[in-house]
C-alpha cells in the first residue's frame, strides 16, 4: 500500500518542541510525510496530534503563548523562518476542521471565497473553479442549481465536503484533516473517507484522527503520539499488525486510551 | 400545606409576570385616551402636517411637522455620526484589541452609559455649544448640529455593547476557517465576521437610533427649541420630546394643547414602536445571508 523508501518527503518536521506558556505539547518530534499519502496521527486526547497538525499551516500563531522550536520544512523551506509569507503558506497548505464550518454565505460564495481572496481568477473563471471544485468532492451534480442557497441549509456530509471543496479551489498542495469526521454519521464518514482516498491522488493528506478504524482504513502510515511524544510512525500495516512499541500495541488493541 | 405554598408562590410569579405586561397596557390606554381627543379639534393631516406650532395663540394652531423634522434632523445627524464610529469602535474592541485594552474600553463604553442624560445635557450647553458656534461661524450654537454630536455620544454605549455581543456570537469556527485559508485579519471581518453579525449590527443601529429619538433633556437643554421648519444642521429645532418635557407643565388640564401633546406621545410612541420591532426583527431573523 505504501511506498517503502521515502526518498523525497514533502514535510520534515524535525525536532519539533512546542511550548503553550510553560506547557510542552510537543517533544521532540521529527517526523517525515510522504507526498500523495494519507499519514494518520492517532494517540489518546491531549497528545499533542491537534497541535502537531497545526503546526503545519501555523494556526497554532493564533494561540498567544506559543512557541515553537525545530523546524518544519514543507518542499524544503522552513515554514517557521522569518521571511515566510503566512497568507501563501496557508493558501498551498489547507485545513479541514472537525466542525464542518462553512461560512454562513452562498455555497458559490464558500468555495469562490479562496480565489476571491488571493486574486486567482476574475469574475467569469471563478464560476469554471467552482465547478470544478465541487466536482472533485461529488458535490457538483447535487448542488449545480442551488448554488446561491446559503451553505448552512447543507447536511453535515456535505457541509464537510464544501469545505474541502473551498480548499480544493485554491489548488492547495498539503490538506490538514483534524478529525474531520467525528460530527459526521458512520455512513458519512464512510463516504468521506472515500473521498479522501480519491483526493490524495493529488494532495498530501494529514489526518488526525481519534478513530483507529478510520486511521486503519484509509491511512498509508501511521504516527501514533503519547503526551507529546512520537512512539512509533510506521507503514499502517505494520503499525496494526506489528507494532515496535509495547505501547503502541496496547492503545491499538484497546487495552489502553 | 406544601401544595398551598406551590400555588401561591406560583400566583405570585405569574402576577408579577402578567403585571408588566397590564402596566404597558394601561399607560397605551391613557396616551390614547387623552391623545385622541386632539382630533375633535384637528384633523389627523393637520395635525401631522401642519406647519405652525402655536399651541397658545387663539384658536391655536396645531401642526406637528416642524416637531416631527426637528426630531427627524437630530435623528439623522446623530445617526450619521453614531454608526459608523459605534461600527468601528465594536470591530476594534470586538476583533482587533488586546484582551488588556478591550477589557478598559469595555468599561469605558459602559461608563459613557452610566452618565445621566442631563449631566451631558449640561457638559453640552457649556462646551459643545460654544464650540459649534465658533467652529461654524454661528449667531447660536443651539443647533441641531450640537444636539446630533450630543445624542451620537448618548447612543454610542448600546450600538457599542450590542454590536460587539453580534461580533462576539460569530462562531470562531468561521474566523479560524478563514484565517487557515490565508485570508488576513481585515479580509477575514469583513468578507465573514461582519456579514454573519449583519442581523446584530442591524439591531444595534436601531436600538441606537431609538434611544436617540427618546432622548429628552439634553436635546432640550442644546437644541435651541425654536419650533420651525428646519432646512440645514446649522439652525436651532425642537424635539417632539423637547416640546412635551417643556409645555407639560404649563398647559392646562383638558385643553385643547393638553390632548396634543399625549397626540405627540403617540406619534412618538408609534416612532419608537416601529424602530424597536425592526430591530427585533432583524435579530431573530436567521442568520443566514443567500
Amino acid at each position: 500500500m505504501c511506498r517503502a523508501d521515502m526518498v523525497d518527503p514533502k514535510i520534515q518536521i524535525e525536532n519539533v518542541n512546542l511550548y503553550y506558556g510553560t506547557f510542552q505539547a510537543l517533544k521532540d518530534v521529527t517526523l517525515n510525510i510522504p507526498e500523495r499519502e494519507i499519514t494518520a496521527i492517532i494517540g489518546p486526547s491531549g497528545c499533542g496530534k491537534s497541535t502537531l497538525l497545526r503546526c503545519l499551516n501555523r494556526m497554532n500563531d493564533l494561540v498567544s503563548g506559543t512557541k515553537v522550536k525545530g523546524r518544519v520544512m514543507i518542499d524544503g523551506k522552513d515554514i517557521y523562518h522569518a521571511s515566510v509569507d503566512l497568507v501563501g503558506l496557508r493558501k498551498k497548505v489547507g485545513m479541514v476542521f472537525q466542525r464542518p464550518n462553512p461560512f454562513p454565505i452562498s455555497i458559490f460564495d464558500n468555495v469562490a471565497y479562496g480565489p476571491s481572496i488571493h486574486h486567482l481568477a476574475s469574475k467569469r473563471q471563478r464560476s469554471h473553479i467552482v465547478e470544478r471544485a465541487l466536482s472533485a468532492v461529488d458535490l457538483w451534480e447535487s448542488l449545480k442549481d442551488r448554488l446561491s442557497d446559503s451553505a448552512l441549509s447543507l447536511s453535515g456530509e456535505q457541509q464537510q465536503r464544501l469545505c474541502i471543496a473551498r480548499l480544493v479551489a485554491v489548488e492547495p498542495d498539503v490538506l490538514l484533516m483534524d478529525e474531520p469526521c467525528s460530527a459526521l454519521d458512520p455512513i458519512a464518514t464512510e463516504r468521506i473517507e472515500e473521498l479522501m482516498r480519491q483526493l490524495v491522488k493529488d494532495y498530501t493528506i494529514v489526518i488526525v484522527t481519534h478513530n483507529m478504524q478510520q486511521a486503519a482504513r484509509v491511512s498509508h502510515r501511521v504516527a501514533y503520539f503519547y503526551l507529546g511524544e512520537l512512539i512509533e510512525f510506521g507503514p499502517t500495516e505494520k503499525i496494526f499488525t506489528r507494532p515496535s512499541r509495547q505501547e503502541t500495541e496496547d492503545y491499538i488493541t484497546g487495552r489502553f486510551g | 400545606m406544601r401544595k398551598y405554598y406551590e400555588f401561591v408562590v406560583e400566583g405570585l410569579i405569574f402576577a408579577s409576570g402578567i403585571a408588566s405586561i397590564i402596566f404597558v397596557l394601561l399607560i397605551f390606554i391613557f396616551l390614547l385616551k387623552e391623545g385622541l381627543m386632539v382630533f375633535r379639534d384637528v384633523g389627523l393631516f393637520d395635525f401631522l402636517f401642519g406647519k405652525f406650532w402655536y399651541p397658545i395663540s387663539e384658536p391655536p394652531r396645531l401642526g406637528i411637522l416642524p416637531l416631527i423634522l426637528g426630531s427627524l434632523w437630530v435623528t439623522v445627524g446623530a445617526t450619521i455620526i453614531s454608526v459608523p464610529l459605534g461600527i468601528a469602535c465594536a470591530i476594534f474592541i470586538g476583533e482587533i484589541a488586546p484582551g488588556w485594552l478591550r477589557e478598559i474600553l469595555k468599561a469605558g463604553v459602559e461608563l459613557l452609559a452610566a452618565i445621566p442624560s442631563i449631566v451631558l445635557g449640561f457638559i453640552g450647553l457649556v462646551t459643545l455649544v460654544p464650540l459649534v458656534k465658533k467652529f461654524f461661524g454661528l449667531p447660536t450654537g443651539l443647533t441641531a448640529i450640537a444636539g446630533s454630536i450630543m445624542l451620537a455620544f448618548m447612543a454610542m454605549p448600546t450600538i457599542v455593547s450590542i454590536m460587539e455581543d453580534a461580533l462576539n456570537a460569530v462562531p470562531k469556527g468561521y474566523r479560524e476557517g478563514s484565517i487557515a485559508m490565508g485570508a488576513t485579519k481585515w479580509q477575514t471581518i469583513h468578507r465573514i465576521v461582519l456579514p454573519s453579525a449583519s442581523s446584530g449590527i442591524i439591531a444595534a443601529v436601531m436600538l441606537g437610533i431609538g434611544r436617540v429619538i427618546g432622548e429628552t433633556m439634553a436635546v432640550m437643554m442644546i437644541t435651541g427649541n425654536a419650533a420651525v421648519i428646519p432646512h440645514t444642521f446649522f439652525q436651532p429645532v425642537r424635539t417632539m420630546t423637547a416640546t412635551i418635557a417643556a409645555e407639560m407643565g404649563e398647559t392646562v388640564q383638558g385643553s385643547e394643547h393638553y390632548f396634543a401633546l399625549f397626540a405627540i406621545g403617540i406619534v412618538l410612541f408609534a416612532i419608537t414602536f416601529l424602530v424597536n420591532l425592526l430591530a427585533d426583527l432583524s435579530l431573530h431573523r436567521k442568520p443566514v445571508r443567500a
